[in-house]
């Protein structure tokens, strides 16, 4: 089963960051990104099937696909920024992580503001 | 799933007999290689994980269709 | 399979390079001893003997140590075959055919080197004293080189087989 691979693969790979970081902190937390990327890539597949039904739901309910397309970059930053921020935060950076989420917010909002926009619109529309 | 646990094992092994080349060479008061020694450990692991990042970014990239 | 082997080769040959590298460090405070005991010989056979120096270096060539015999016999064949070669220059050949074979250090070649120069020149006390100094300055350096190895032949041991683990693991 899929899921006790991967929770395998989180505790070998616990245990061995544990080990090491008492002799090599640096190496402990790069042997954590490295875990974490894997485990990211086993269900990365998953992920994009997911995505293709969602993507053909909103095809058919007549979505436009810009919108879809935004909202799902927008979810692709907030993950990648917060596994990130996550991984500096456990080194015990924590001003880098908050840059992190700062400047993946900024990003966000960039995304946002033509749905933001549209929405606006349409609700000028509706007020004569 | 078998070979990504193989990266694992292999970081965390560097790791160990890293550590334990430096203590016995600072024992045998070689200090600088000791140094030398993990700081190569360190480069060999650090290039092995941007490899692993940029494989990652590339499948976000293609999945979540970003750039 | 063949990459178990691979492995496995790269470990034992990486380890046996550290522990040769330990058993010269272990090898060399013995040999300097044998020579100790030799030259303590050599000076017996020419204080109460009074031998020619070829019989001397012949008698403590069968008596001594096997190892450093070689160093005795050769500078008594040299004098024996009578090319014309000083004892000195006997000495000096016998010496570096030993040292090329042998654990010692460049330090220790050139303190038998010294005693060789004065080699069956001069008269005998004069040579009892020369062997009584070189004697003296092996016996410093047998002292140094046993602290040497106390610390260094397990660390070299240990060294070669770790870094073979450590080549294995990143070329798996």
């Amino acid at each position: 089963m899929d899921v006790l691979q991967i929770v395998a693969i989180g505790l070998i790979a616990t245990v061995l960051v544990v080990v090491v970081k008492s002799q090599k902190p640096e190496l402990a937390l790069l042997l954590s990104v490295a875990a974490g990327v894997i485990i990211f890539l086993l269900v990365l597949g998953k992920i994009g099937s997911i995505m293709d039904i969602i993507k053909d739901l909103a095809a058919r309910a007549g979505i436009n696909m810009v919108y879809l397309g935004s909202i799902l970059k927008i979810i692709g930053i907030a993950y990648i920024a917060e596994f990130g921020a996550q991984i500096c935060r456990d080194a015990g950076e924590g001003a880098v992580a908050t840059k992190i989420e700062f400047a993946s917010k900024i990003l966000i909002m960039v995304l946002a503001v033509p749905i933001v926009v549209a929405v606006l619109q349409a609700l000028l529309k509706l007020v004569p | 799933m078998g070979n990504s646990v193989d990266i694992i094992f292999k970081i965390a092994g560097v790791g160990i007999l890293v550590a334990v080349l430096n203590t016995i060479l600072k024992h045998a008061g070689k200090e600088e290689q000791g140094q030398l020694v993990a700081l190569a450990g360190l480069a060999i692991v650090f290039i092995w994980v941007i490899q692993l990042l940029a494989d990652l970014f590339d499948q976000v990239k293609s999945v979540f269709k970003l750039f | 399979m063949i990459k178990l082997l691979g492995s496995a080769m790269v470990v034992a040959a990486s380890g046996l390079g550290g522990i040769a590298v330990a058993g010269g460090y272990s090898r060399r405070p013995k040999e300097l001893r044998s020579i100790r005991s030799a030259l303590q010989m050599l000076e017996t056979e020419i204080s109460y003997g009074a031998t020619h120096l070829q019989e001397a270096l012949s008698l403590v060539a069968e008596r001594c140590d096997k190892n450093v015999a070689y160093i005795f016999n050769r500078t008594a064949a040299e004098l024996s075959a009578r090319t014309g070669s000083t004892a000195a220059q006997a000495w000096e050949k016998s010496i570096n055919g030993y040292y090329r074979e042998s654990a010692l250090k460049a330090q220790d070649l050139s303190i038998l080197r010294n005693l060789g120069s004065s080699l069956g020149i001069s008269d005998r006390e004069d040579q009892i004293k020369h062997l009584r100094l070189a004697m003296e300055q092996i016996g410093n350096e047998s002292f140094r080189a046993e602290e040497e190895a106390a610390r260094n032949v397990k660390l070299w041991s240990y060294l070669g087989f770790l870094s073979g683990f450590l080549v294995v693991i990143v070329l798996y």
